[in-house]
């Protein structure tokens, strides 16, 4: 994996929701309506994870801090350049979302379809599985007849042209854990 | 773990309602997928009307099961007052490869935005068992397909409704319909259920419904907006949390037809060879998933202590009445 071929999008300020919480702790995060992810099942806080081979870098699990973005048409600068294709670390709460993203370009406004899988669902999109967690939590405790998981897709990104920002869709159960993109040629 | 009987429906469904849903999935399981299309193909586009009395009315519809029995199936619904009766009941059923569906209350499914916090009614249909107990369950109003419940969590979620099960047959006399039987039940009342009083036949049918149909949503539109301004006012209620519960049901209509119809262009489309409509009806699904979006936002302005989300749901509503103002124009240039 070399990490120079790859821009990691550092999403820390935008993040608005925390969905991970520790066995000690439960109450921590909300990531539904009533259960989070499990931390101890999940790759280090702030480490960058390999993912069939793309770099993703895993946010803080740490209690009281946010960790995902709760979409709501949030605009996220990138490093202007030329990429080939945008790599999604996230889920869904309530179901499997078609959603519609916005990719920013210097000369042009693309609007491509993003899909993300319910956390739980056994049958996702097309996704790739990131992460799968043998139990979730609840605010009580643990939920052990579920399995959580945490996936990454892929959008392609017009290499040709200069991408300065991307425009997340307006949609609460849509979560985006991290964003990677692949260079492309300069 | 190991299962004991596993009846695997796989989900095909357009339909958002609870029992709509898995029903189409069964239709399709006993191979007559076409039925799908049929059931309530007639519910089309309710939108709210705003009245002082009761906030939000929703134009009647007629209950799918009332649809079947017009169809000439028998729709059996049986309750029990004892729970092994009814797990017995249940089993039995699926070793006969016989589908069921059981009405629950969300407030004990685990995996419900409403568990612990809200009882509601919902149906689920239950198609397999594993060994220890567990179900298989298929609940399309969630969006969890072939998810395992424990058995223990079920039984209270089915128990706060009498262990209530539904299940579509012919004959009064269903416990000893095994499945091939059951098969040729179905085999013998397909030609009713295709009744041609919904069937569009010809392109100029499909032309008349889909001008009927835009007329409807045209009308439609101001009750849109209504709803996004009563959203928006939702403050000035006495009992806001209470109106936004018949919001949420309100919004849930909204997303339910647009799937309706947009199953109907998809079907047209393939029926017609025209690619132009497929297109559109993957934007009306879209729209669909947006009035679900908007739906949640309500659920989560109830159940969370974030703010910002009744406004942000009434922006989403304004943006659906724009959607659907240009499926309008849209579809007439096709048609």
């Amino acid at each position: 994996m070399s990490l120079q071929k790859y821009y990691l999008l550092d999403l820390e300020e935008y993040f608005n929701a925390d969905g991970i919480s520790y066995d000690s702790n439960p109450q921590d995060g909300l990531f539904s309506l009533s259960a989070c992810y499990p931390a101890e099942e999940l790759p280090e806080s702030n480490s960058v994870v390999d993912i069939d081979n793309i770099p993703i870098k895993f946010p803080s699990k740490e209690d009281g801090d946010k960790n995902n973005i709760e979409c709501y048409n949030q605009i996220l600068p990138v490093q202007p350049g030329l990429y080939k294709r945008l790599f999604v670390l996230g889920s869904c709460d309530n179901g499997n979302f078609e959603e519609k993203i916005e990719l920013i370009y210097d000369r042009k406004v693309e609007v491509q379809k993003l899909y993300l899988s319910d956390w739980i669902t056994e049958k996702p999109f097309t996704e790739k599985l990131a992460f799968r967690c043998e139990h979730a939590h609840s605010r009580d405790g643990d939920i052990c007849f579920y399995r959580a998981n945490m996936w990454m897709q892929t959008v392609e990104v017009d290499c040709t042209c200069q991408l300065h920002k991307l425009n997340l869709p307006d949609n609460p159960c849509f979560h985006v854990f991290a964003i990677t993109l692949e260079r492309g040629e300069n | 773990m190991e299962c004991l009987y596993s009846l695997e429906i796989e989900n095909s469904s357009d339909l958002l309602q609870c029992i709509n849903g898995p029903l189409t999935a069964i239709f399709n399981y006993y191979q007559y997928g076409e039925l799908a299309d049929y059931v309530g193909r007639e519910l089309f586009f309710c939108y709210c009307q705003k009245d002082e009395e009761t906030p939000i009315i929703i134009r009647k519809r007629k209950e799918v099961f009332d649809e079947l029995e017009e169809l000439n199936f028998n729709v059996q619904i049986n309750t029990f007052t004892r729970q092994d009766k009814a797990w017995a009941f249940l089993y039995d059923s699926l070793s006969k490869g016989i589908i069921s569906l059981i009405i629950v209350d969300s407030y004990f499914i685990p995996y419900s935005l409403l568990y612990q916090k809200q009882h509601d009614w919902h149906s689920v249909a239950v198609n397999g068992v594993h060994k220890n107990g567990d179900l298989y369950v298929f609940d399309h109003g969630y969006r969890k397909y072939n998810i395992t419940v424990p058995q223990i969590e079920l039984n209270k979620a089915w128990q706060s409704h009498n262990y209530k099960i539904f299940q579509v047959l012919k004959d009064a006399q269903t416990k000893d319909v095994d499945y091939i039987t059951f098969k040729q039940v179905i085999d013998n009342n397909i030609k009713l259920m295709l009744n041609p009083t919904i069937d569009y036949s010809s392109i100029e049918e499909f032309d008349q419904k889909i001008d009927l149909d835009s007329m409807t949503i045209k009308q439609g539109l101001d009750g849109i907006t209504a709803l996004a301004e009563d959203i928006r006012n939702i403050k000035e209620r006495k009992n806001p949390d209470n109106y936004l519960t018949n919001l949420y049901k309100a919004i849930h209509f909204g997303a339910e037809q647009c799937q309706l119809h947009s199953g109907f262009l998809k079907n047209a489309a393939v029926k017609f060879n025209i690619p132009e409509i497929q297109s559109i009806s993957e934007e009306v699904k879209y729209i669909s998933q947006e009035w679900m979006v908007a739906r949640n936002m309500i659920i989560k302005s109830l159940f969370t202590e974030k703010a910002g989300f009744v406004e942000r749901c009434a922006a989403k509503v304004d943006k659906i009445r724009l959607q659907e103002e240009k499926y309008i124009e849209e579809i007439g240039k096709v048609i």
